[in-house]
């Protein structure tokens, strides 16, 4: 029964996703082209003769009415092609494809540091309300949120890499001469795994290890707040009292309490997945990680249209995708929601 | 008839709720006895400090709450100076207590033969299959019509009534000697209250219960109670067999609160119908 109602959620959801992704889309279209800028003028440079400028604009095609343009990139997007990146030269779901595990890998080691080092500290400063360990939770807590990401990756680096030299140089996700593993997704720890490379794991690991710790210690910072105030809440919950009444033995009432105080982290693990898959462009860019914001970035700037819009597409889809795994987490984790 | 042996006894008890700031009393010089296999009625107004005497006897103090004086003894047992693993021993199969929200009161996560599994576990040894068949034969005793079912709900499933009722089955299923209910029908419908306290007055007599019973509601006593004790700004301002101080208060706070409720017309009523 709950297994049906489940996977109609799930069929209704992934349908909503259809106008919803039309919809980002369609306002990426518009708000990349109001911000004016033909990149023809910037792939033709300065000297160019207004023949060869329109000779440009006929080949990607920025000639053409918006309207039309707009059809043309709709007609691709339905089938997931996004025309080529103008600066690469490569069709743009092939550069997002090569670099979007690595960001997605970045994001998601992040975040799972962000959760362990979030939920644990946010429970520990609960169940010790108003001591100094709370206090002294709370006060780093309230700094790393004011820590700016590049600033903390830059010390960071200035520390394990430049003074104590533990860490590897910020080049990416491997340097030249480390054993690589085979490309197989593209995410140099996941790859390193799937071919059983300790070499190249290693050295994978020691690379992600800088840029994950400063995200993840920056994201620990809200994840620990919210854990604390909800298990706040919790701890004050009749059941725990009742829990209490029953000569319940401490380790249950403690997996009772963060059971309980869980849900809403989820939602905020969800929220900060989806917004670092773009958010993270600053520490990617100081660790050269190549991933699919540092392209995004650099097409911004560029006025790389077809690039922003896939990379906007693809961003919208996966925000969408992940807060449809957050919503059957929560049907999951939480009886009391409604299917 | 010999008097019957005491199974909870508090003696002079104060409490006292420490901040950094200030140190509130809220409990002095409590003394409450509960027979064996009785009823007691607590009563008394919001903040008078009884469910502050039954926390403490259950070792449930708020944070900050601090026993300065006094003793709680069950039996021969003295329950001040126990930690909490200690306490975790008698809580479930010496004493038990019914919490005013059942709704709250229960685990949201889980479902009702889950909590109660989980709360057996705590207490006996017994294997899933038996802690299943002793959660569902509990269902049944708290007059659960489809243990089945509500075994399989989740709390947020059932009525307020049918929750309190789980949680009395939780209360009980580790066979307490003593029941504390702090309020046990306040926080439901007029209708399902009496259904609950006729349980509760039921489930005193069969299993020779002894019960606290704290309430404001003097009716709750004069119907169900043996003896009360009447508390006041922490205090217990008269105590006695029910008759006797329902119809003979000698504290003027009695005396207000038997006006206030609607006891002072049913009282002479039954002393009418009685003589």
């Amino acid at each position: 029964m709950r297994a049906r109602r489940i996977a109609v959620l799930l069929l209704r959801r992934l349908l909503f996703m259809i106008p919803i992704l039309f919809g980002v889309i369609t306002v990426t279209f518009f708000v990349t082209r109001l911000a004016g800028g033909d990149p023809a003028y910037l792939i033709a440079g300065a000297f160019a003769t207004p023949e060869v400028i329109a000779e440009i604009q006929a080949q990607i095609g920025t000639d053409k009415s918006i309207g039309q343009q707009y059809v043309n990139f709709l007609s691709g997007a339905v089938r997931l092609d996004f025309g080529e990146a103008i600066f690469t030269g490569n069709p743009v779901q092939d550069d997002l494809g090569a670099r979007l595990p690595a960001t997605i890998e970045l994001v998601a080691f992040s975040l799972a540091l962000g959760l362990i080092l979030g939920v644990s500290s946010g429970v520990f400063a609960a169940r010790r309300r108003g001591r100094k360990s709370d206090k002294t939770v709370n006060a780093t807590s309230f700094s790393l949120l004011s820590l700016p990401d590049f600033w903390f990756g830059l010390i960071l680096l200035y520390v394990f890499f430049f003074k104590l030299s533990w860490a590897p140089p910020p080049v990416g996700q491997l340097s030249a001469n480390d054993p690589s593993p085979t490309d197989i997704t593209g995410a140099a720890v996941l790859d390193s795994i799937i071919t059983a490379n300790p070499a190249a794991l290693k050295a994978a690991v020691g690379h992600a290890a800088l840029p994950v710790v400063t995200l993840g210690v920056l994201l620990a910072a809200p994840i620990s707040r919210l854990t604390r105030s909800s298990m706040l809440e919790v701890l004050q919950a009749d059941y725990m009292q009742f829990g209490q009444a029953c000569g319940f033995p401490k380790s249950r009432l403690r997996r009772y309490g963060v059971r309980a105080a869980l849900p809403p982290v989820v939602t905020l693990a969800g929220i900060i997945f989806s917004i670092l898959i773009g958010g993270a462009v600053l520490v990617e860019v100081i660790f050269s990680w190549g991933g699919a914001a540092q392209y995004a970035a650099t097409a911004i700037i560029q006025s790389d249209y077809p690039a922003i819009q896939a990379f906007v597409f693809v961003a919208g889809a996966i925000s969408v995708f992940v807060f449809l795994i957050v919503d059957l987490l929560y049907v999951l984790i939480d009886p009391r929601v409604k299917l | 008839m010999s008097a019957p042996a005491t199974a909870l006894q508090v003696t002079d008890l104060s409490v006292d709720i420490v901040s950094r700031k200030q140190r509130t009393e809220i409990l002095r010089g409590v003394s409450v006895e509960l027979p064996e296999g009785t009823m007691r009625g607590l009563v008394g107004e919001t903040g008078s400090g009884k469910t502050m005497t039954a926390r403490a006897v259950m070792g449930l103090l708020p944070p900050g709450g601090t026993i300065t004086s006094g003793s709680i003894t069950l039996g021969v047992q003295e329950l001040i100076g126990l930690d909490n693993e200690q306490l975790n021993e008698l809580r479930g199969p010496v004493m038990s207590m019914v919490f005013q929200n059942p709704r709250t009161a229960l685990y949201p996560m889980h479902t009702v033969e889950r909590q109660l599994g989980s709360i057996i576990e705590a207490h006996q040894d017994l294997r899933k299959a038996a802690r299943r068949a002793r959660a569902r034969e509990y269902l049944a005793l708290a007059g659960i019509p489809d243990p089945d079912r509500v075994a399989r709900a989740y709390p947020h499933e059932l009525s307020g009534g049918m929750a309190q009722r789980v949680v009395i089955a939780a209360a009980l299923i580790n066979e307490p000697a003593i029941l504390i209910a702090d309020e046990p029908t306040t926080g439901l419908d007029a209708t399902v209250q009496r259904q609950i306290l006729e349980l509760l007055a039921s489930l005193q007599s069969d299993l020779s219960l002894s019960v606290l019973m704290i309430t404001h509601d003097l009716g709750i006593v004069a119907q169900y109670c043996d003896s009360l004790s009447v508390m006041h700004e922490g205090q217990v301002v008269e105590a006695g067999e029910k008759r006797q101080v329902l119809r003979q208060p000698a504290e003027p706070y009695t005396q207000q609160l038997i006006a206030a409720s609607e006891l002072s017309e049913v009282g002479h009523a039954k002393q009418a119908g009685s003589a």
